[in-house]
């Protein structure tokens, strides 16, 4: 990696940190009420109308391997945005609270370690440390392929 | 416009001048032959030779020009049309299509697609003049002219045209470069002199390499017609100033090109004299009385006898004036009509944006309600009145006839038949059926499956027809019809219908079945739509590999359709290919169950019935309507519903309250209940795709927003049933035919 800064929305999920290149998100919307859709794994909370547009939500939590997040008060959903090969495609996460957005620079980023984060590895674009605590980063094209929940999906209906 | 721009018009025309060749050339072989069919068909062949030559798509022309060529000799009956050679012309026609699609170097580059080239015009050439490539040239200018020039031409070949360019002077901006225009024109005749104006020529300080400075004055000799030299300039017209004169142009003619032009009138005069299209004497006294409106012949008659040809060619002719402004009227008719291209782009943007209407429209009508104030109810009332208006208006813009995709079969039908030595009338039926654009453009590919195969499996040989007693000419019948909401494509053949038994044998075979299973004929027609299943007993290039049919059916289904086989051995089958009106916008009726909301498209619904009136019949799913008994489904069952929050507050509260109301739907022939726990009568919905993620969720077809911005699910009544009896089977619930309909 070249030595350069990136920036990251940092938000928390069961006080776990983690972290999400900002490129990919788009805005941050209080949670307002979900609507379930039928027959769906526990991954996909549902869905929201997001200005007209019918967007889905991610228990971000559930697709970690966690429990499922509690909702309360404070719960936000982070939407994001992939562009992946085939199309762009709009999601949001459910996460317990949004931190903040902070410059980390490439040298600063660690690999993930091969196990022992209780995470995908594959999930994991590094992670980094700040003020003692860990920030897991997050690959959004990888944890949120749109193709593999499409698979996670099927294989749940069948 | 940029020059890919430009190439794009090129395409679009291109491609519409070889479809409007092939609808001819299908006439042409159905026995219809006039004049006009040859003409049309050369028209549009060296309409495409043209525009190719300004591009210099030297492949297309040479190969073109051949062909071109071979349609003349028709046209002049020089050459008898006989099967063979609209074979052979249909064979070009494609690879003109071939070329069309390819650069000049991809074309060099290619040694299949040369061998093509050489290949046909080898088959040309018993049609061609057998003179060498230069008479070839010769006899395709001379006879190109239209036959009203004709009249006129008592010196063959010295037809003079006088051609004023003053093109654009953003012109090589646009990627159009003059001087190929005026090599284009060297192939329609000879240019007997040119004078560039460069009067506009600023000082170098001022001089810009992109813009073009220069007029052209040519003078050319040539026998083509107005329209063949018209059409070289046909992509820089429209911001240029082109003037061409014709061989029979009166002086007028000339004396309005002249004050037409910002140069000095004598300088002008001179340049005309110059290119020999005027002679010095009749310059000079036109431009002495420049009012008097003398026509040429006047002139001629007092110019000495040494005039150039040029001169004797102007004879004033009112029937060649007339037989020009005729041609020029039937021009300018033909292209422009009564439509407008419009990027589809555009129209989908337009369609989004009145969906958003529509929702807006139903917020406020909800808010209006709220208010109970009488005015502004009813001002929301005309104004859902004309949102709905144009809505409808909008949709009906991106709605095409199915004839243009019914048209192309003509064509399939007739090569098939050939290769298969069968003898096949297609029928079509219900051409002007109109559907969504983005419907025709992928109903292509499954209806070219179900037509090969009909011909192919579908129709008996001529001998076994025969043998039959049938008609020896078997018949293939494409139709299109609205049935309850719905659009009908109807594929139909009278030929042996489906072997029930081979389809049986072979399920069996490929372990799709087991050996005891029954199956209703509908189900085991079905079979076929299975991967990998073929009961031809040889596989011949044109089907029988078993991929397409599954294709078909994928194809169908993603367009919200359905699809139906009957068929009767002996009699023929017939493939019935269901699909919704409109993908967009959809009327629907709002229904509740467990606090999730829900649309069931307006279209495929009958009644609906209070659910505690009726008795369920021996404990099973099914109620007697009217005597007939319905199978229903429940919706908080098949989707597994729990109820929210929310709901779990009211329904406390209205328990005892709590009525079941079920909406009996009816698709295609099958009818069945949905039970629900509310109905909240009709809305207009936009369609909102749920997106990739979503894909393999069976019986819901899309989401909705409601008026209150609560999001509501769009059932898909044939996926849902196929879900209940999924479920069913799963279950082994031991009714296995309460739900009437074996096949969804």
């Amino acid at each position: 990696m070249v030595d350069k800064t990136s920036q990251f929305l940092t938000f928390t999920i069961a006080d776990e940190h983690f972290g999400m290149d900002l490129h990919q998100t788009r805005e941050i919307i209080e949670y307002a009420g979900i609507t379930q859709v039928p027959l769906m794994p526990q991954f996909i909370s549902g869905v929201i109308n997001l200005r007209g547009e019918v967007v889905p939500v991610i228990d971000l939590s559930v697709r970690l391997g966690r429990q499922p997040i509690t909702i309360h008060k404070r719960t936000c959903v982070i939407v994001i945005e992939l562009h992946s090969s085939e199309q762009h495609c709009v999601l949001g996460l459910l996460a317990d609270a949004v931190n903040e957005v902070i410059d980390i620079s490439a040298s600063d980023i660690e690999d993930a370690p091969a196990f022992g984060a209780k995470i995908r590895a594959e999930f994991i674009q590094g992670i980094a440390k700040k003020d003692d605590e860990f920030i897991v980063l997050l690959d959004a094209e990888k944890t949120l392929s749109p193709v593999e929940l499409a698979h996670l999906v099927e294989a749940e209906l069948q | 416009m940029s020059l890919d721009a430009i190439l794009q018009t090129f395409f679009v025309e291109a491609q519409e001048h070889l479809e409007s060749m092939e609808n001819m050339l299908l006439k042409m072989d159905e026995g219809e032959c006039d004049d006009e069919m040859l003409n049309d068909i050369f028209r549009s062949a060296h309409t495409i030779k043209g525009s190719a030559g300004i591009f210099g798509l030297d492949h297309i022309v040479n190969f073109t020009h051949v062909v071109e060529n071979v349609l003349d000799r028709a046209r002049d009956k020089e050459i008898e049309i006989d099967t063979d050679l609209i074979n052979v012309i249909f064979k070009c026609r494609d690879h003109m299509q071939s070329l069309v699609g390819v650069t000049l170097d991809e074309f060099n580059a290619q040694a299949d697609l040369q061998k093509i080239d050489n290949d046909l015009l080898t088959a040309l050439a018993p049609w061609a003049s057998t003179e060498n490539i230069e008479a070839v040239k010769q006899t395709s200018t001379a006879t190109e002219s239209q036959p009203e020039n004709k009249l006129t031409d008592d010196g063959g070949t010295d037809k003079l045209w006088h051609i004023s360019l003053r093109l654009s002077t953003d012109c090589l901006k646009n990627g159009m470069d003059p001087l190929s225009f005026i090599k284009f024109l060297t192939s329609l005749g000879e240019i007997k002199h040119i004078e560039t104006i460069i009067d506009n020529f600023p000082s170098l300080d001022n001089f810009d390499a992109e813009t073009l400075y220069f007029a052209y004055e040519i003078a050319l000799q040539s026998d083509a017609s107005l329209e063949e030299i018209e059409n070289t300039f046909m992509f820089v017209q429209d911001d240029s100033d082109i003037t061409i004169l014709p061989p029979s142009a009166t002086i007028g003619d000339y004396l309005a090109l002249i004050d037409k032009l910002p140069e000095e009138n004598q300088r002008l005069g001179d340049i005309l004299v110059k290119c020999g299209s005027l002679t010095r004497h009749t310059l000079e006294q036109a431009l002495a009385s420049p009012s008097t409106e003398k026509t040429v012949s006047e002139q001629a008659v007092t110019d000495q006898p040494d005039e150039s040809p040029a001169e004797e060619r102007k004879d004033p002719n009112a029937t060649i004036n007339a037989a020009l402004t005729k041609q020029k009227q039937a021009k300018s008719q033909a292209p422009e009509g009564k439509q407008i291209r419009i990027d589809s782009s555009r129209l989908d943007h337009l369609i989004n944006l009145i969906g958003e209407l529509v929702i807006n429209q139903q917020r406020i009508e909800l808010l209006s309600k709220d208010s109970k104030n009488p005015q502004l109810i009813e001002a929301v009332d005309d104004f859902d009145n004309f949102t709905n208006q144009i809505r409808d208006a909008a949709l009906s813009l991106r709605m095409v006839p199915i004839g243009g995709t019914f048209q192309r079969f003509k064509r399939l039908v007739r090569d098939t038949s050939q290769e298969l030595g069968k003898e096949v009338e297609l029928i079509i039926d219900g051409a002007d059926t109109e559907l969504d654009r983005l419907m025709v453009e992928k109903l292509g590919d499954p209806l070219t499956h179900i037509v090969r195969n009909a011909m192919d499996h579908g129709l008996e040989s001529t001998e076994d027809r025969q043998a039959a007693g049938k008609n020896i000419k078997g018949q293939l019948k494409l139709s299109a019809y609205h049935e309850g909401g719905h659009i009908v494509i109807a594929i139909s053949d009278d030929g042996n219908g489906i072997n029930k038994v081979r389809i049986r044998e072979k399920a069996i075979e490929k372990g799709i079945i087991n050996n005891d299973s029954q199956l209703s004929d509908n189900e085991l027609f079905h079979l076929i739509f299975h991967p990998g299943f073929s009961t031809a007993e040889t596989v011949t290039n044109l089907s029988g590999r078993g991929v397409g049919m599954d294709v078909v059916k994928r194809n169908v289904e993603a367009l919200q359709g359905s699809i139906d086989i009957s068929s009767q051995t002996g009699l023929g089958s017939e493939f019935k290919i269901r699909l919704p009106l409109t993908l967009a916008i959809i009327d629907g009726f709002h229904v509740e169950a467990k606090g999730t909301h829900f649309i069931i498209p307006q279209a495929t619904i009958i009644e609906c019935i209070d659910l505690s009136n009726h008795q369920d019949i021996k404990g099973r799913h099914c109620i007697n309507l009217r005597g007939d008994m319905i199978p229903y489904l429940n919706m908080s069952e098949i989707f597994n519903l729990a109820p929210s929050q929310k709901m779990k507050a009211a329904d406390h509260m209205t328990r005892h309250t709590a009525k079941r109301e079920l909406v009996i739907v009816q698709f295609g022939s099958d009818v069945a209940g949905i039970a629900v726990d509310r109905l909240n009568g009709e809305i207009q919905t936009v369609v909102k795709p749920l997106g990739p993620i979503f894909k393999a969720l069976k019986g819901i077809g899309g989401s909705s927003l409601l008026g209150n911005g609560e999001i509501a699910f769009i059932l898909d009544v044939p996926q849902l049933i196929e879900l209940a009896i999924a479920n069913e089977i799963a279950n082994k619930v031991s009714c296995p035919e309460s739900i009437n309909s074996p096949d969804k």
